[in-house]
């Protein structure tokens, strides 16, 4: 049988629900709660598979090594950074539906890549219709940064300022020499794509600020999966090169190389722009025929990083600590740039300002906080410093202070054999004339 | 332009010639046995490449002394593929066997990239690079090799084919299998033999490519396709086309590299490739299929 409450049971009860109600809402008002963590996807995209396989491998480590390493560090305690990778395999149109995969799929907040040109160009289109930031951390194609593009921006030189370097170098290396420039022949060569078309412009620009086009002797396209350069190197050689200005990747630099010397073809001088003439494994493949080349390049362990800032040189150092006990053996100079960039620039000011400054780490931020930065001459492995011309200007997008880069010389055909030797700030020792043998 | 420069042209153009009938032969070979086309010809060169890389490296066999055993390792391969994939699909359509064989490529491209990651492997002999140099023209050593031992090659392959038994089974097996089959030629076996010839042959062209050429997963797919126009530029099935083809091409990239640009060598190679395909669609020395 029911018996009804008495008013005092009633009371009771009703003084024990509003004790609990009032603790309950105290201890979650005062007790410190877990912060919820705000999560931040970075789509990285390179070619993973394919002819550029090597390079993207490379890349991808650095920038899996840079994300692990700020993570470790817990420098935004708060934010949860997850990567998720994606493959171009080499191929633009497929560059293009991963990036779109990225993106609308997987819903990343950034895209960083890409390596080459042409990659880079499909990526910074598909980036820039869904309104994704893109950052691109190697590639060098003029026209990446020249196309009003809003959402794209470029940690390192366009291919003009390697052609710009190429020449500075050369017109300083023979008044060393005391050669008379203008008795020189220059051929510029380079392979047909915007890599090496940037490159090559540079080139030409650089000459004619000189007042030297009259020493170009020819400019020659070629492909890059050329089988076969002899033809090409039997036309230098017809047309009696002194210099070569040339820009390939991997296959065709060794191809190059190797071609000259089993044809005669021995220019006083051969100044590589990166990609192919900068991987040991070229050197690994010509081996004594690589001595006396120069490379516009990046040796991060072959050059003077006294000008960089403190904090930057103990990077250097914890970079290479970490990746060698990951993967064992030092890191490909692309790697490096690739670390830099994503750990110095992306991770350390670009998602710090967005959520400090901006409240929030949401595409747009993301997109504010880059051209928020500035960091200055030092601030990153390469030397340069890093400020990104704003949407208004013609080169939007583009790192105005990375516009130079080191020369350097191979001395011997292992990973250690190239060393900066110009300019002096960057340099380790002076430049040797080495004949071709 | 005087005369060293087109002797030297020529010479090129030769030695070319003789890198592109080191894939065009086995593929010919498959083709004209089975009447399908091996797209992964390529790949199988490049598993050549790194057998070839591996002993090498681990027992320090020179590439060139390296070929018997490459060559038997293919060998064996080919008859593995025969069997168990080739054969199952002789009698599909021609878009399962392409399929099939785009599947074999992805497979071969990425067991190399699972073994062999992604990297630039290499092999300098540095006496290939020296040149023999007669009248101021240069003959790259280890291209001259390479020609030899095509044209060698080849000629093991002719007298193979034509003065051995199973040479005249295979040759009865490519012109009419079914009468074959009713005079007692098992075509099964002898096409299972070809496969294996054909992919040794590309074994070879690995072993001898990698003096020259840096060996990754996807070196293949570039002398491959050249393969492909060379055999049907010569004529589907026929040997003689195949060698025809390939110091046709080479010649025509040498002489319009040297004597305009390289970038357009390709491209006039292509161009004649569709001019003569469009006057003579069986190839320069292909029979017209019935």
């Amino acid at each position: 049988m029911n018996k009804a409450l008495t008013k005092v049971q009633a009371v009771l009860i009703a003084v024990v629900i509003v004790i609990a109600a009032v603790a309950a809402v105290g201890y979650y008002l005062l007790i410190p709660k877990q912060a919820e963590k705000k999560t931040v996807k970075i789509g990285i995209l390179f070619p993973l598979t394919g002819a550029m396989a090597p390079f993207g491998q490379d890349c991808l480590k650095g920038v899996e090594t840079a994300i692990e390493m700020f993570t470790n560090q817990n420098i935004l305690p708060n934010v949860e950074i997850v990567s998720v990778v994606g493959d171009s395999q080499s191929s633009p149109t497929i560059a293009a539906s991963e990036a779109e995969r990225l993106i609308t799929v997987e819903g990343v907040d950034i895209i960083i890549g890409s390596y080459a040109g042409p990659l880079a160009m499909s990526i910074a289109t598909v980036a820039e219709r869904y309104s994704t930031p893109m950052f691109e951390v190697i590639a060098a194609p003029n026209e990446l940064c020249t196309r009003g593009y809003t959402w794209v921006f470029r940690f390192g030189p366009a291919g003009l300022y390697y052609g710009y370097a190429a020449v500075d170098f050369l017109v300083n290396f023979t008044q060393r020499m005391n050669w008379n420039i203008n008795e020189l022949n220059i051929a510029v060569v380079h392979e047909d794509g915007s890599y090496g078309t940037s490159c090559a412009d540079g080139d030409v620009e650089r000459l004619n600020y000189y007042n030297l086009s009259g020493i170009i002797k020819t400019r020659e396209r070629y492909s890059s999966a050329s089988t076969d350069l002899s033809a090409l190197i039997t036309r230098l050689k017809t047309m009696n090169i002194d210099v070569v200005l040339i820009t390939s990747y991997a296959a065709d630099a060794q191809l190059f190389i190797r071609q000259s010397n089993e044809l005669g073809f021995r220019p006083r001088m051969i100044i590589g722009h990166s990609a192919g003439y900068e991987l040991p494994a070229t050197a690994a493949a010509v081996g004594s025929l690589i001595n006396g080349i120069f490379v516009v390049g990046f040796p991060l362990y072959g050059m003077n990083l006294q000008g960089l800032q403190t904090e930057v040189k103990n990077d250097v150092r914890e970079f290479t600590n970490y990746y060698q006990s990951k993967y064992g053996g030092l890191p490909a100079s692309w790697g490096a740039k690739a670390f830099s960039a994503t750990y110095h620039v992306l991770l350390k000011v670009v998602l710090k300002t967005a959520l400090e400054k901006y409240g929030d780490i949401t595409k747009e931020n993301i997109r504010k906080a880059f051209l928020d930065v500035d960091i200055p001459d030092g601030g990153t492995f390469v030397g340069f410093g890093v400020k990104f011309y704003p949407p208004q200007n013609p080169k939007a997008g583009d790192n105005m202070r990375a516009t130079y880069h080191p020369v350097c010389e191979w001395f011997n055909p292992t990973s250690s054999g190239l060393i900066a030797v110009y300019p002096p700030a960057l340099a380790l020792q002076d430049p040797i004339y080495i004949p071709r043998p | 332009m005087d005369m060293p420069t087109i002797l030297q042209l020529i010479i090129n153009g030769l030695l070319l010639g003789g890198i592109y009938m080191t894939i065009s032969i086995g593929l010919n070979l498959i083709y004209g046995v089975m009447k399908v086309v091996n797209y992964a010809q390529g790949e199988f060169l490049m598993i050549g490449m790194y057998i070839a890389y591996w002993i090498f490296v681990s027992l320090g066999i020179n590439p060139f002394y390296g070929i018997p055993i490459v060559l038997i390792i293919l060998y064996l391969a080919g008859l593995a593929l025969f069997n168990y994939v080739v054969y199952p699909i002789l009698r599909k359509p021609y878009e399962t066997q392409i399929m099939t064989f785009v599947g074999i490529i992805y497979i071969l491209q990425n067991f190399a990239l699972i073994m062999w990651t992604a990297d630039y492997r290499t092999v300098n002999i540095p006496e290939a690079s020296i040149p023999i140099v007669i009248w101021n023209i240069y003959i790259p050593q280890g291209r001259l090799i390479v020609l030899t031992i095509a044209i060698l090659t080849s000629l093991l392959v002719f007298i193979f084919l034509t003065k051995t038994k199973i040479g005249l089974f295979i040759r009865a097996s490519s012109q009419n299998p079914f009468a074959a089959e009713i005079v007692g030629v098992d075509t099964k076996k002898v096409r299972a033999i070809s496969m294996g010839i054909g992919i040794a042959l590309a074994g070879v062209g690995g072993c001898i490519l990698l003096p020259i050429y840096f060996c990754y997963p996807y070196v293949g797919a570039r002398l491959g396709i050249i393969g492909f126009i060379i055999i049907t530029l010569g004529g589907l099935g026929s040997f003689n086309g195949a060698i025809v083809g390939s110091l046709l091409i080479g010649i025509v990239e040498s002489a319009v590299g040297t004597l305009y640009s390289s970038e357009f060598a390709i491209a006039t190679s292509l161009i004649i490739y569709f001019i003569i395909l469009l006057l003579r669609p069986q190839g320069l020395l292909g029979t017209r299929s019935r």
